[in-house]
């Protein structure tokens, strides 16, 4: 029997192909009714007040921007973004440093003691954060941290460094041992073996944990809640939450807000989705 | 590498890492212990707070509501996954386009999404309840936040909204990396697309199915934005779950050490998901 293998694999409606463009068309149809809850927010967040109590399915009569001037007023929005994009920077690199300075013993040491270690970082990855809430606040506060940007820092990279420890020495373990031995023959200390060989080989691995970091100091809420008294301290979305999501906001308001708040994060996915789609799908797989 | 420049590497990533990490974990497995308010002193009280746990009927509610949502969240995130990552997988042309649509919801913050679902879910000009009045089953139509026979189904249904783009962009690589000489031999035995997948494709998505489940388990018993946002655990305790309760026992009701001890109980039923894991679904993996 001859293999067909010029046909398109992985199709198993390719005999009949009206019944291949049906199942395309389906499935487009399941991800725009997948979709429709964005719409509707993007739909709302142009209305005006008068045009929102008609049908919720009318669609706004003109591109009226008031919704996000509004926002803008109401929120001090230049500060909080600038508030999360430098405690997200802090954050990234201060996590990507201390995990890949840790990573590289743990992948390159194999004792006892070293597994010990690793065993212990990766206790983190299954703790609930909320079985430690209380107490780290009552431990922020003593140490003067409560309402400081080193605080906050210091607790997103301990609660990273489980995840971004063992994806890095995941990275490592997979480099060749022998460009460090060379280099140790050479006479390289260990720490400028890490500087000038390690480091600049961890790039992909380094991106990834700073991506994913970026990601959740963004759509955080409940840490900053806690940790800043102040609105004018606290990061984008515990911001927008405070201002407009406890009272009663009218929906395109509320949007308008919403729309603005997650604006740069959706073009950064929209610039990275290959590589935060691959990092969440292959990185777990594999683990 | 000597041990000493091993610790060198290691010391500033563990000392942040037991400050911040361990050592408020232990301490508050002891407040669990003690009557301890926030201020002040802590006096030691045995297990009283685990026996009040047990006739709290806000603390039982949130342990019951807790089982059921991740229930509900599990079975369906995944059954819906996997489904649309084997779809995916047959469509090459659409599937990039597909992955990343899906994707997108995870992608916004959990406050951005309740104040779409509280739209959405509103008893006031809501989209549901006039999509279904559109349909002529106004019979149907509820205040789906308010109504306690439905609304920790109702933030059960956002959750997987959000995230079952992630499940299936899981399945999906899962699925991709199956070898095509499998499934055209499958075939050539005689076998029909149904057969080949619960025959040949399911059991080879095993690595798969157990990082979606044990990640979408964990992550529901953790379970706190939504309800916190939506709800706030109400009507009465129908949306009250564990990671409610702690919040609320410690920061509304100033009762650290009540609210240590259900954080213990929390750990102890995530503990007991990484058990099952590695010891079921990883055995299922190794029979590949």
């Amino acid at each position: 029997m001859v293999k067909t293998r010029m046909q398109r694999p992985h199709s198993p409606s390719k005999a009949v192909p009206w019944l291949h463009y049906a199942n395309t068309a389906a499935l487009i149809a399941v991800v725009i009714f997948f979709l429709l809850p964005i719409f509707f927010m993007i739909l709302v967040a142009f209305k005006t007040t008068e045009e929102m109590a008609n049908s919720p399915f009318s669609l706004p009569l003109s591109l009226n921007f008031s919704n996000f001037l509004t926002a803008l007023q109401r929120l001090d929005f230049l500060r909080l973004i600038t508030n999360t994009i430098v405690i997200t920077i802090i954050s990234s690199v201060l996590t990507v440093l201390l995990s890949s300075l840790a990573a590289y013993p743990i992948a390159r040491v194999r004792t006892k003691w070293m597994n010990g270690v690793y065993q212990l970082f990766l206790i983190g990855l299954t703790l609930p954060f909320f079985v430690v809430l209380l107490p780290l606040y009552l431990l922020a506060r003593d140490l003067g941290l409560l309402g400081t940007i080193p605080g906050i820092v210091f607790v997103y990279t301990a609660f990273n460094l489980p995840f971004a420890i063992f994806f890095t020495a995941g990275f490592i373990s997979a480099i060749p041992i022998e460009l460090e031995e060379a280099a140790s023959i050479d006479g390289s200390t260990p720490l400028s073996t890490f500087r000038y060989i390690i480091l600049p080989l961890l790039r992909p691995a380094n991106a990834t944990v700073a991506m994913f970091i970026a990601l959740s100091v963004w759509n955080d809420l409940l840490l900053p809640l806690l940790f800043f008294n102040r609105n004018e301290q606290r990061t984008i979305m515990p911001g927008v939450y405070t201002v407009v999501g406890e009272f009663s906001t009218p929906y395109n308001e509320l949007f308008g807000a919403a729309l603005l708040a997650s604006l740069p994060l959706f073009i950064f996915y929209l610039i990275l989705q290959r590589q935060i789609i691959a990092g969440v799908s292959a990185g777990s797989v594999k683990g | 590498m000597r041990w000493y420049v091993a610790l060198g590497f290691l010391a500033p990533a563990l000392g942040l890492y037991i400050l911040f990490v361990l050592y408020p974990t232990l301490r508050g497995m002891s407040y669990s212990f003690t009557d301890f308010s926030g201020v002040g002193e802590a006096q030691y009280v045995g297990l009283t707070n685990y026996q009040r746990i047990l006739t709290d009927t806000q603390a039982v509610a949130a342990i019951r509501n807790t089982l059921v949502y991740a229930i509900i969240v599990v079975i369906a995130q995944n059954i819906l996954g996997l489904a649309l990552a084997v779809w995916m997988g047959n469509m090459p042309r659409v599937r990039n386009f597909a992955r990343v649509a899906l994707f997108t919801p995870s992608m916004l913050s959990a406050v951005v999404v309740a104040f779409i679902w509280s739209y959405l879910y509103s008893p006031l000009g809501g989209v549901l309840n006039a999509v279904l009045d559109v349909f002529g089953l106004g019979i149907l139509k509820r205040v789906w936040l308010g109504d306690s026979s439905v609304a920790l189904l109702a933030i059960a249904v956002v959750s997987i909204w959000m995230f079952t783009g992630q499940t299936a962009a899981i399945y999906l690589t899962n699925y991709l990396g199956i070898s095509q000489e499998i499934r055209e031999s499958a075939t050539l035995e005689g076998a029909n697309a149904w057969q080949r997948f619960f025959y040949v494709e399911f059991p080879l998505l095993a690595p798969a199915t157990t990082i979606c489940v044990t990640l979408t388990l964990i992550s529901s018993l953790r379970v706190f934005d939504l309800p916190f946002l939506l709800t706030k655990g109400g009507p009465g305790n129908a949306t009250e779950v564990l990671g409610l309760a702690i919040f609320q026992a410690a920061f509304t009701n100033q009762q650290f050490g009540y609210g240590a001890a259900l954080a213990v109980v929390l750990t102890l039923f995530v503990i007991m998901v990484a058990v099952l894991q590695s010891s079921v679904l990883r055995k299922r993996e190794s029979n590949l």
